[in-house]
C-alpha cells in the first residue's frame, strides 16, 4: 500500500516534468529543451518543492491547516530584501541580492517569532498574528518602493507576482541543496512534528522539546522559503494547498507527507510553470497568477471530495 | 502511614505548595498513590485539581515540599524517567489532522524513542496491545476525528498505556461523554487497575469515580480537605464544606 503510494507518486512526478520539458513555443526541439528548459523545469520543479515542505512544516507546527508559507512573514520579509537589492540596484545576478532575499526571510520570522514570545513560551495562535502583522507591514514597504519610484519598480512587480526566471547554475544549486536537506530534515523530524500538530502541552509529556523543536521547524521553513522566492519571487497557493492535498491524498503522518508534499509540490508547479511559458506565448504570464487560478478550485474540489481515510 | 506502603507509594506528595504568579493553587497538599491503587481528586473548580496533575507529571515544580516517585525526587528525574513514570491522559483533545487511532497510539511510544526514529514494529505491537486494552482494536485504522468522543478519549487512555507507564494521570477523562462511554472507561480503568496500574483521576463524576477507586481526596481551595478510602469521600458534608453547597442540595449528590 505504502509502496504503491510511493510508486505511483514517482510516476506522476515523471509524467509532470515529461510534460513540462515537451511544451512550449518551440515545440520539442532538443537543443532548446537541454538547454533552456531543463534548467527552468528543474528550477520549478525546486521551487514548488520547497514551498510545499515549508507549506507542510508550518501546518505541523502551527496545528492549522490553512498556515503557509506568507502567513508567518517569510515571503513578505524575503520580498522585501529583494525590493531592498532593486532599489540598490542589485539583480539576481549578483550574489548579493541572495543573501538580502535569504536575511529578509529569515529576518522577517525571527522577528515574528521574537514578537509572539511570551514569558518565554511562542504560542502558535500569536506567532500566526504575529506573522500576519510583520507580513503586512513588509509588503506594505515593499509597495511603498515599487510607488516611489516605478522605474525599477516594474520589473519589481512581476516578481512579485511569481515568476520563474532563468537563472546562474550557483543558484540553482543552492536552491537544490537547500530543498533536499530541509526535506530530509523535516521528514526525520517528521514524528516529532505528529506529535506537535496534536497539541503543544501533550507534546511536551510526550518527551517532544517543544521550544526547541519550534525553532527548528521554523527556521526550516524560513529558509525553504527564502530560497524559494530568491528564485521564483513570491508564487502563491503553492505552500497553502499542496500539503493539504498531499495529506487528503497520502494522510496526516508527516514524515511521509513532507516528502510527499515535495513531490506534489515539484508537479505541481512544473505544470504550472509550463502553462505560464505557453499559454500566451510569445509574452509570458507570471507562475503565480497560474497557481492561483488552479489551485484555488483545486483546493475547493478536494476539500468537498472528503479524506482519503472515508472512502476507504 | 506505615514504612511498608511509603517504600511502595509510586508517587508521593508531602507537604506540596504551588503557586502561579503569587496566587496560590496547592497549599501544604500530602497523599500517596501506591501500586494498584485508583485514587480519585474531587473539588470545586479552581481547587488545584489541574495543578496536582501537572505536579505530578513533572510539567511544574513545587514551591514547596516535595514529590517522590518511588522515594525518588520527581525533579532529579530525566524527562524521559518521568514519561515511562507517568502518563497522562487528557480532557476532551482537539486534534486538527486525522490521525488514525493507532497513530494517535503510537505517540504513547515517543518518550522511548530517541529523536530522528520512526516507530518499529515493537511499538506497533505495544500500540495495538493498548488499543485491545481499551477495547478499541478494531478501530486501528480509523481517523481520530471520525470516532466518537468516547471512544477518542478510550485512543488517548490507549496512548498513555502504549508507553508502558505504571501510573495514569487522568484529567476529567469522562466529563463530556455519555453514560455509556462514561460506564465503559471506568470499566477499562477498573481491568487494567486488576492488571496492577495505578491512577490519578480528577473527575466530577462524584459517585461513578468514587465506586471505581481505592482512595480520594478532595480538594477546596488548594488544600487537602479529606485524605482517605474513596467509600467515605462521597458524603454530604463533606461534599456541602467543598463545594459550597447547602447540605441538602449535597445530599442529593451523595
Amino acid at each position: 500500500m505504502r509502496i504503491g503510494k510511493a510508486i505511483a507518486a514517482l510516476l506522476a512526478l515523471a509524467a509532470c516534468a515529461a510534460i513540462a520539458l515537451l511544451s512550449g513555443p518551440a515545440g520539442a526541439d532538443p537543443d532548446i529543451i537541454l538547454n533552456i528548459r531543463v534548467p527552468r523545469v528543474l528550477a520549478a520543479a525546486l521551487v514548488g518543492a520547497a514551498l510545499s515542505v515549508a507549506g507542510a512544516i508550518l501546518q505541523g507546527v502551527l496545528k492549522n491547516p490553512l498556515a503557509d508559507p506568507y502567513i508567518i512573514g517569510t515571503s513578505s520579509g524575503a520580498m522585501a530584501g529583494a525590493a531592498g537589492a532593486a532599489w540598490l540596484g542589485l539583480g539576481p545576478l549578483s550574489p548579493l541580492f541572495y543573501l538580502l532575499v535569504g536575511g529578509g526571510g529569515l529576518g522577517a520570522t525571527a522577528a515574528a517569532y521574537r514578537l509572539a514570545r511570551i514569558k518565554g513560551r511562542t504560542s502558535g495562535v500569536a506567532m500566526l498574528l504575529a506573522g500576519v502583522a510583520v507580513s503586512s507591514f513588509l509588503a506594505a514597504l515593499v509597495m511603498l518602493l515599487v510607488s516611489l519610484d516605478r522605474g525599477r519598480g516594474l520589473p519589481l512587480l512581476s516578481f512579485l507576482l511569481g515568476t520563474v526566471r532563468a537563472f546562474e547554475p550557483a543558484a540553482l544549486a543552492a536552491l537544490a541543496g537547500v530543498t533536499l536537506a530541509g526535506s530530509a530534515a523535516a521528514a526525520l523530524l517528521g514524528r516529532q512534528l505528529d506529535i506537535l500538530s496534536a497539541g503543544e502541552e501533550g507534546a511536551v509529556r510526550l518527551g517532544v522539546p517543544v521550544e526547541r523543536m519550534k525553532l527548528v521547524l521554523f527556521s526550516l521553513a524560513a529558509l525553504l522559503t527564502a530560497a524559494a522566492v530568491a528564485v521564483a519571487g513570491a508564487v502563491g497557493f503553492v505552500g497553502l494547498i499542496v500539503p493539504h492535498a498531499a495529506r487528503r491524498l497520502f494522510g496526516p503522518r508527516h514524515a511521509g507527507l513532507v516528502l510527499y508534499s515535495a513531490a506534489c509540490g515539484a508537479g505541481f508547479l512544473m505544470l504550472a510553470d509550463a502553462l505560464a511559458r505557453t499559454a500566451a506565448a510569445p509574452a509570458e504570464l507570471p507562475a503565480g497568477v497560474i497557481t492561483a487560478l488552479a489551485g484555488a478550485p483545486f483546493f475547493l474540489f478536494l476539500l468537498r471530495r472528503g479524506t482519503a481515510e472515508e472512502r476507504r | 502511614m506505615n514504612a511498608r506502603a511509603r517504600d511502595t507509594a509510586l508517587l508521593e506528595f508531602n507537604g506540596v505548595s504551588y503557586s502561579y504568579n503569587g496566587a496560590r493553587a496547592l497549599d501544604g497538599v500530602s497523599f500517596s498513590v501506591g501500586r494498584g491503587e485508583l485514587l480519585s481528586v474531587f473539588g470545586p473548580n479552581g481547587s488545584g485539581k489541574s495543578t496536582l496533575l501537572r505536579l505530578a507529571c513533572g510539567a511544574l515544580k513545587p514551591a514547596t515540599g516535595a514529590i517522590t516517585a518511588g522515594g525518588r525526587p520527581l525533579e532529579g528525574l530525566t524527562p524521559r524517567e518521568q514519561s515511562s513514570l507517568a502518563a497522562y491522559v487528557p480532557s476532551e483533545p482537539y486534534i486538527p489532522f486525522d490521525f488514525t487511532t493507532l497513530d494517535i497510539a503510537l505517540m504513547g511510544r515517543s518518550p522511548l524513542l530517541c529523536w530522528w526514529r520512526d516507530y518499529g514494529p515493537a511499538d506497533r505491537a505495544a500500540a495495538l496491545r493498548a488499543l485491545e486494552s481499551c477495547g478499541i482494536a478494531p478501530l486501528a485504522g480509523r481517523g481520530i476525528n471520525s470516532v466518537s468522543s468516547g471512544e477518542r478519549q478510550l485512543a488517548f487512555l490507549a496512548q498513555a498505556l502504549a508507553g508502558g507507564a505504571p501510573l495514569l494521570l487522568l484529567d476529567e477523562p469522562t466529563s463530556h461523554l455519555d453514560l455509556k462511554y462514561r460506564s465503559a472507561f471506568f470499566e477499562t480503568l477498573a481491568t487494567l487497575r486488576a492488571g496492577g496500574l495505578s491512577a490519578i483521576v480528577v473527575s466530577h463524576d462524584l459517585r461513578l469515580a468514587a465506586s471505581y477507586s481505592t482512595s480520594a481526596v478532595i480538594l477546596a481551595g488548594g488544600k487537602v480537605l479529606f485524605n482517605g478510602p474513596a467509600s467515605d469521600a462521597v458524603r454530604p458534608g463533606l461534599l456541602a464544606e467543598a463545594y459550597g453547597i447547602p447540605p441538602e442540595a449535597a445530599a442529593r449528590l451523595a
